[in-house]
Parts: structure tokens; C-alpha cells; sequence
């Protein structure tokens, strides 16, 4: 077959010299009524090689076919004096197109639709990208955000749960005989969980009409001197109601900062270890019954 | 306050260029008790689309379609936030889009509705190459794997993704759900792409999945 020959087969056919057009970055074409393109410049083909011959809207992206139609149609029934009003056309492939801004009219001298493209320049079109692609960027951090606020809000809500669970689970004191009763002490003591451990151990004594209560730390690692205050404070107010305090299960850490924070533990009775504690309370409690 | 007037306003904001406008039009509707959800869908995608039909007409060049999308996805971010959150209900989502950035919303929309429904949702952004969403979607071991397409030429691309996937052990039996616009103009194409499930909008996908995935 033979090779298809620009100025072979369109530029000797053509009513004027084009040959200016070709030096000019806009895009020139010339059209049939029905849309056909018989002439395109150098700037015009660059988007489509095999333009001559086929339709105007070949040149675009698929997307701004139907687009392209229009401003054909619209191009057909302006004179040369007042061209249509610009159309925003796109060129290239749907993913990376550019934008072109055409105007166009019907020459009658010509016997053709003439059609004028203004290209934007590339880096605005790379501009626009970046733009949106910026903006992407910021809304999927400020989601990011959105998402690790509410990670944090749920583990902040679990974490509550389950102080609440072990302020209710600790402190309650166990009465293990008539009148005696068993406080096991268990993991980190602040003033704040001291002072919920005294108030309810004050009203179990009080309820429980206990003589004996025995207080069970081994199971505590540290011990400071607000809470060394604050269980002197409770071994004294068990006193008052009638009870008597037993300090079981020091360990020697605690013993350590007792002695060196200079604890008076002259309130409590102190036991080495449960069994001697339960021992010495039953003892105490069987000789009372005789 | 209706979603129609919201509408007009919002359009008309995204026409102007003015993005504090169309911030205060969505967060005014919020305000007056309209459904996040509602405003995504009567507002933001009808105005979009909008915006792309008035391109079509040559009322609006491709600059303001740029500038009417990066707003409404500026929007869309501030105006989401955890209080529209259902608790975590264990399921995973992972969503990606074919094409640019300029592509993104609609994929957006549907991770935001079912992150609101509860999911844990990983959104990977435009054009993410197809072995890390493969990947993904294994570490995570998804449940769901949701597919963006806009343009015609997406969907071979958006087959080959599913292929990838169907051919990794995690991405077997994950469930597939695509959409878009080709989707929509042919419906029954998702199943010769491989995928399991399609929808034309976000709140579908949602009502879809939770069918498919409890069936």
C-alpha cells in the first residue's frame, strides 16, 4: 500500500498557502461542514498524526467527543467577523489530557469551518495535578487524624472500663469468721484508691461487726508515705469502731520504706504471714467464745 | 433546610471558587440535623456531577472542575469526623482507586460510609500500584476489597488488579466490589472482571456488602 503523503495528498489540494500556519503554536484546522478535517497545521497534528480525513473530534480525548460535536455546530453557523465564543476542549488521553481553549467560525471564501486552538501551557495543566493531588494528600491526613483520635478515644474508654472494674474489684473486704474480716491488698496503691479502700473497709467493720481485720499487703510491690498515712489513718479509725488492725505480708521492699520514712506502725499488729495472722486471730477469737 | 437548597448553595460555591462557602454551606446543613450521609449523596455527588455536565456545555472550564474537586474534597475532610462513627464492628476494608487523584471522590465517599459503619477502612489513594494493594489486602486480611473506576479504559486496568488479587493466597475468597461510571452504564460488567458485587452508589455498597458478606 502506499504511504499516506501529507503535502502530497492534502497541501496541493488546499484553496491558500498554509504554509505560516506550521510556525505557529496554535492549533489550525480546517473542516467540512460535516466535521471533517482537510487540513491541520504542524501544532495540530502533534495530537493526532492521521487527523486529515477523519473527524474533528478524533483529536480529543474520548471523553470531550460529544463536547466537540457542539463547538463544531456552533463554529458552522459563525461568520469570520465574531468566531464563537471560546470552548474549553481537552487533548491528549483521558488520564493526562490537556486543556485547549478553541474558537471557530465558517469562512466563506474557504468553503470551510475553520477552527483556532489555544493551548495552555503545559505547566499549568501539571499545576492543576499537583494541586489536586495536594489537596488529597491533606484530606487523607486530616482523616489519618480523624482515625487515630477515635483509636484513642475507644482505648481511652476500654482503659476506664477497666480501671473501673479493678477499683470495684479491689477493696472489698472478706469476712472469714464471726467478726473477722480479710482485706487483701493487690497491685498499685495511690491516695486515691487508699481512700476508697478505707472508706469501705470502715463500713464493712461497721456492718459486719467485726473485732478483727486483717490486713493483707503482700500482695502490694510499693508503698509511699501518703499511703503508709493513709492506712495508720484507717488501722486508727478501726480502732475507734471497736476492731483491731492486722499487718500481714510485708515484704521487705515495703518494710525498707517503712523504716526509712520513719513509719510508726505502733497501731497495727503485724503478722509475718496470713496463716500466722488467721492463727492469732482465732486464737483470740476462740478464747473470747470460752 | 432541605438537601436541595444545600445543593444550590454548595454548586453554587464550588462555580465561585469559594471554598470557605461550600465549608460553611456543608457544615450549616450538618448543623440543621441533615444525615452526613445525605449530604455526601443529595449534595457533593449531584454537584459534582454538575460541575461535569456544565463542563460539557462549555459553562465551566477544566480549571474550576479542578478547583470544584480539590474543594470538595477539602470538605469532605473537615467536615467528617469520629462523632459519625459506629463502634468497630471487626471487618476490614480496603479501597483504591483507578486513575488520578482527579478520580477520587467517589471512591472516598464509599470508604467513609462504611468506616462510619464501623469498619476499620484503608484507603490507598489513586493509582496504587497493584502489588501493594495485593498486599494490603493480605496483611490486613480485608474482608472487602472496594475498586474505583471512572473512565472506560479504567476497567481493564481495574481487571487486571482483581486478577492479581484472586491469584494471591489472602486474596482468594476476599469479596470484590467495583464501581463507577462504566459499572453504571454496564451493569453486568463487574462479573466478567472477576468481581463479586457492584453498586451504583455509596450507600448501596454498603447495604450490598453487609447482604453478601452475611448470606
Amino acid at each position: 500500500m502506499e504511504e499516506y503523503n501529507y503535502h502530497r495528498d492534502v497541501l496541493f489540494m488546499l484553496p491558500a498557502d498554509t504554509r505560516t500556519f506550521d510556525h505557529l503554536n496554535d492549533l489550525v484546522l480546517w473542516c467540512t461542514c460535516r466535521g471533517y478535517t482537510v487540513y491541520a497545521n504542524t501544532a495540530a497534528r502533534k495530537w493526532n498524526e492521521r487527523i486529515i480525513g477523519q473527524p474533528f473530534e478524533q483529536l480529543l480525548v474520548p471523553d470531550a467527543a460529544i463536547k466537540g460535536g457542539a463547538f463544531i455546530k456552533a463554529a458552522k453557523s459563525a461568520c469570520p467577523e465574531h468566531p464563537t465564543r471560546p470552548w474549553e476542549l481537552t487533548l491528549g488521553t483521558s488520564d493526562a489530557y490537556t486543556a485547549a481553549t478553541f474558537r471557530g467560525y465558517y469562512d466563506p471564501d474557504l468553503t470551510y469551518v475553520v477552527l483556532i486552538g489555544q493551548i495552555e501551557p503545559e505547566y499549568v495543566n501539571d499545576l492543576h495535578r499537583e494541586l489536586v493531588g495536594l489537596t488529597s494528600e491533606l484530606a487523607e491526613a486530616q482523616r489519618e487524624v480523624h482515625r487515630q483520635n477515635r483509636a484513642l478515644q475507644v482505648a481511652l474508654h476500654e482503659e476506664q472500663k477497666l480501671l473501673q472494674t479493678i477499683q470495684e474489684l479491689t477493696a472489698p473486704a472478706v469476712p472469714i469468721w464471726d467478726g473477722v474480716l480479710l482485706l487483701p491488698m493487690v497491685g498499685h496503691i495511690d491516695s486515691h484508691r487508699a481512700l476508697r479502700i478505707s472508706e469501705q473497709l470502715l463500713e464493712a467493720v461497721t456492718a459486719h461487726r467485726a473485732r478483727y481485720v486483717i490486713l493483707d499487703v503482700s500482695g502490694i510491690a510499693m508503698i509511699d508515705t501518703a499511703v503508709a498515712r493513709h492506712l495508720l489513718e484507717t488501722a486508727h479509725a478501726v480502732r475507734l469502731l471497736g476492731a483491731r488492725a492486722i499487718l500481714v505480708g510485708m515484704n521487705p521492699m515495703i518494710v525498707q520504706s517503712v523504716v526509712h520514712l520513719g513509719i510508726d506502725l505502733q497501731t497495727f499488729h503485724v503478722e509475718s504471714d496470713l496463716q500466722h495472722a488467721v492463727a492469732y486471730v482465732l486464737n483470740r477469737v476462740g478464747r473470747a467464745r470460752l | 433546610m432541605n438537601t436541595h437548597i444545600v445543593y444550590q448553595e454548595y454548586l453554587s460555591a464550588l462555580l465561585a471558587g469559594d471554598r470557605r462557602r461550600a465549608l460553611q454551606t456543608a457544615r450549616g446543613a450538618l448543623a440543621a440535623d441533615i444525615d452526613i450521609r445525605d449530604v455526601y449523596m443529595d449534595v457533593f455527588q449531584p454537584a459534582m456531577h454538575e460541575i461535569g455536565r456544565l463542563w460539557e456545555v462549555n459553562e465551566v472550564t477544566v480549571a474550576q472542575e479542578h478547583l470544584a474537586t480539590a474543594i470538595t474534597q477539602s470538605v469532605m475532610a473537615q467536615i467528617y469526623s469520629p462523632m459519625h462513627l459506629k463502634p468497630p464492628i471487626g471487618r476490614k476494608m480496603v479501597s483504591t482507586c483507578i486513575g488520578g487523584e482527579l478520580h477520587e471522590i467517589g471512591i472516598r465517599m464509599i470508604t467513609d460510609f462504611f468506616e462510619m459503619e464501623g469498619w476499620d477502612v484503608y484507603y490507598l489513594g489513586a493509582n496504587m500500584p497493584v502489588d501493594d494493594v495485593v498486599q494490603m489486602v493480605s496483611e490486613q486480611r480485608a474482608d472487602l476489597l472496594a475498586i474505583s473506576a471512572t473512565l472506560n479504559n479504567h476497567v481493564l486496568r481495574a481487571r487486571q488488579l482483581i486478577e492479581a488479587v484472586r491469584s494471591s493466597p489472602a486474596g482468594r475468597w476476599v469479596k470484590i466490589i467495583v464501581g463507577g461510571r462504566p459499572f453504571i452504564q454496564a451493569p453486568d460488567m463487574y462479573m466478567t472482571i472477576g468481581a463479586d458485587m457492584t453498586a451504583p452508589n455509596a450507600r448501596e455498597a454498603v447495604t450490598q456488602t453487609m447482604t453478601t458478606l452475611i448470606a
